[in-house]
């Protein structure tokens, strides 16, 4: 293992983890970086998150190679309570086998949440503002 | 029997999409809007009849003014897809008919229930002048800060998705 190989991956496992798990959702390895598993490990992983639990049955059907990347999960469980993108994984070489890759975004997830309620509220009141001329320039007021 | 559903909740943004969804997983409304970046999932169980359990996994999805701007990634594997527009805001129906389209052609096996939220903002004589002036049939009207209609809207998409 080069230097940078040692740097890269101890920076990835700060906010990244990889978990291993059969087609059926059978526990069979993670790194715990972001969250022990331990207490999980006899359940079936779909049930950790009601967010894959939603989509088991589509993870089921995947094709070796595919890839599936879900961004922008909030609170996805009670041990991940910030903002995480999900990418699933189906390797080519262990066919009956998913990598669930968990990437925690939390913080530049926050950035934009301010940004995104600052340009909704914006809209919303734009749009007041377009009913209300309109209903001036009709002479009628908005009916509520 | 226990059956799990996938059920979306999506439609423009601010109309009321995630205090439906804490009213009905969490019997909570928070009057203050914070909006919803990207969706957040959690899990209800409601009961069908004596022998059926349905287990929802209610996905409440960032809004936007147009439903092709939402990532096609949070559509798959849904089963019921309860489109949501806010009463006192045409903006949020003036698209509806493309939106319904455009989310029939992509589910074409979901069942669709159109909801106009916010009723405790208005009167009934608007309420009726908003339905018939819809291009689409709503199937039902909620407030979320009431309660009103909310668990029936959940068990009637529960039921609609058993048959």
């Amino acid at each position: 293992m080069t230097k940078l190989t040692k740097y890269q991956l101890t920076h990835l496992s700060r906010n990244t983890q990889f978990i291993l798990f059969n087609i059926e959702g059978t526990f069979l390895e993670s790194c715990d970086s972001l969250f022990s598993t331990h207490d999980f490990r006899k359940q079936i992983v779909y049930e950790w998150f009601p967010f894959l639990e939603g989509i088991a049955d589509v993870l089921r059907m995947m094709e070796p190679a595919q890839e599936m990347l879900f961004q922008k999960i909030q609170k996805p469980s009670a041990q991940l309570p910030g903002a995480y993108d999900f990418n699933i994984l189906r390797p080519i070489t262990k066919s009956d086998t998913l990598l669930l890759i968990i990437i925690d975004y939390t913080t530049v997830y926050r950035q934009y949440q301010v940004l995104q309620q600052q340009f909704n509220e914006l809209y919303i009141e734009k749009q007041r503002l377009e009913t209300e001329l309109a209903a001036f320039e009709k002479g009628t007021t908005p009916s509520r | 029997m226990e059956i799990k559903k996938k059920i979306i909740l999506t439609g423009s943004f601010g109309v009321g999409k995630t205090s439906l969804f804490s009213r009905f997983i969490y019997s909570e409304f928070d009057e203050k809007y914070l909006t919803t970046i990207g969706v957040k999932v959690d899990k209800k169980t409601i009961n069908i009849d004596n022998d059926t359990n349905l287990n929802i996994m209610l996905w409440d999805i960032a809004g936007e003014v147009a439903q092709d701007k939402v990532p096609l990634s949070y559509f798959l594997g849904t089963s019921g897809i309860i489109y949501v527009f806010d009463l006192t805001r045409p903006m949020t129906y003036n698209n509806i008919l493309a939106d319904i389209e455009y989310l029939k052609n992509i589910l074409p096996e979901a069942t669709v229930k159109i909801i106009g939220n916010k009723k405790d903002l208005v009167t009934t004589a608007h309420i009726e002048s908003v339905i018939s002036g819809l291009p689409v049939e709503c199937d039902m009207t909620t407030s979320a800060k009431t309660g009103e209609n909310v668990e029936q809207l959940f068990q009637s998409m529960g039921e609609a998705l058993m048959i």
